[in-house]
């Protein structure tokens, strides 16, 4: 190794503690990235299926205002989750559905529009505490590419509190 | 290969919305005279009496209780009536609802009752494979309400599976609670 080569391994030695090595090397993670009014929210991309787009709901009684009703997917139907609902006590007003992969309970959140499937390093996922997550159904945060804050939904949290409506 | 189970359903149609029924759980359906359709919305809110087998029944009106709870309109008529054979009038709070429809509309049927559905009611045989269950975890609040399932005819038609006797049971509470308390 000459003193060039050498310069150049000791450059990217000090880039990598610079940016910390244990970043470059923990896992890639995939989110999906989708707006819901003003604000961005993301969900791990494994815990997604589909993305659809203009279909209809079908209104359901005796559910909590958030469950929007049902929408057919190959003839089953998928509860519509309105996450506008739990965080602004508004209704969306759109036609856009993520389905969920559980199978065991089949449902979607309506949303505005997919931004973009955001590929991350595990390491900068901030998570926040269990605790506030309960409440808040976001498990932590992360940046986008622009710079801005980008809430993860727990979807664990949202299934808790429909459970806990639907039974009490 | 093994034949697909069917059964029959009435199938009450309200145009995006209808509603399916197991034909085992009412014994024969007639029609309203034009006296009793306007069910509901008369000022004389008691509970109407049908005859049937010489006896007098007293007439629910499930169909203004399904527009309503769906949010549906629909310019169809109910004047059709379903007699279903139950003693739910007679268990309903120890038979207190029984007792205080007998004491102004006189001897009621205490084997039989009607409830009033749509015009658009017919028998159909529906592959059991079509009704998908109510979905967890609103299976149970569904099943509270006597909704069972989901039938969608196609991307812009659904079906909801009822159970009559649970949903007859909230139609009688609310007619107790806001007529014959």
């Amino acid at each position: 190794m000459n003193n060039d080569e050498l310069l150049q391994e000791i450059i990217k030695e000090n880039h990598n503690v610079e940016n910390g090595e244990e970043l470059e090397q923990s896992p890639l993670m995939k989110f999906l990235v989708f707006s819901i009014e003003d604000n961005l929210f993301a969900v791990n991309a494994e815990e997604i299926r589909e993305i659809v787009l203009d279909v209809p709901v079908f209104f359901i009684p005796f559910v909590p205002s958030y469950v929007r009703g049902f929408i057919n997917r190959h003839g089953e139907p998928y509860t519509v989750i309105d996450l506008n609902v739990l965080f602004q006590q508004k209704l969306l007003d759109s036609s856009t559905f993520i389905i969920l992969s559980d199978r065991d309970n089949p449902a979607a959140f309506m949303i505005n529009e997919v931004i973009e499937i955001l590929k991350i390093r595990q390491t900068a996922v901030r998570h926040i505490a269990e605790s506030e997550s309960s409440e808040l159904y976001i498990s932590g945060s992360l940046t986008s590419g622009g710079g801005k804050e980008i809430l993860i939904i727990s979807i664990p949290e949202i299934f808790k509190r429909l459970e806990r409506d639907v039974e009490g | 290969m093994k034949d697909k189970k069917t059964h029959n359903f009435l199938v009450i149609d309200c145009g995006t919305c209808g509603f399916i029924i197991n034909r085992t759980q009412f014994i024969a359906s007639s029609y309203i005279d034009d006296n009793l359709s306007a069910s509901g919305q008369d000022s004389d809110k008691k509970i109407r009496l049908i005859d049937y087998a010489g006896e007098e029944l007293p007439l629910f009106d499930l169909y203004g209780f399904l527009l309503n709870k769906f949010h549906l309109t629909t310019d169809t008529e109910g004047r059709i009536a379903l007699i279903t054979e139950t003693n739910i009038l007679t268990r309903f709070k120890n038979g207190e609802a029984l007792k205080k429809i007998s004491n102004y509309a006189g001897k009621i049927s205490e084997r039989y009752i009607a409830v009033r559905a749509g015009n658009q009611s017919v028998i159909e045989n529906i592959s059991l494979r079509e009704i998908k269950p109510y979905p967890r975890p609103l299976n149970k609040k569904g099943k509270h309400h006597g909704i069972l399932g989901i039938r969608f005819l196609d991307r812009t038609k659904i079906q909801y599976f009822l159970d009559l006797d649970i949903i007859t049971k909230q139609i009688i509470g609310e007619s107790y609670e806001n007529n014959l308390s």
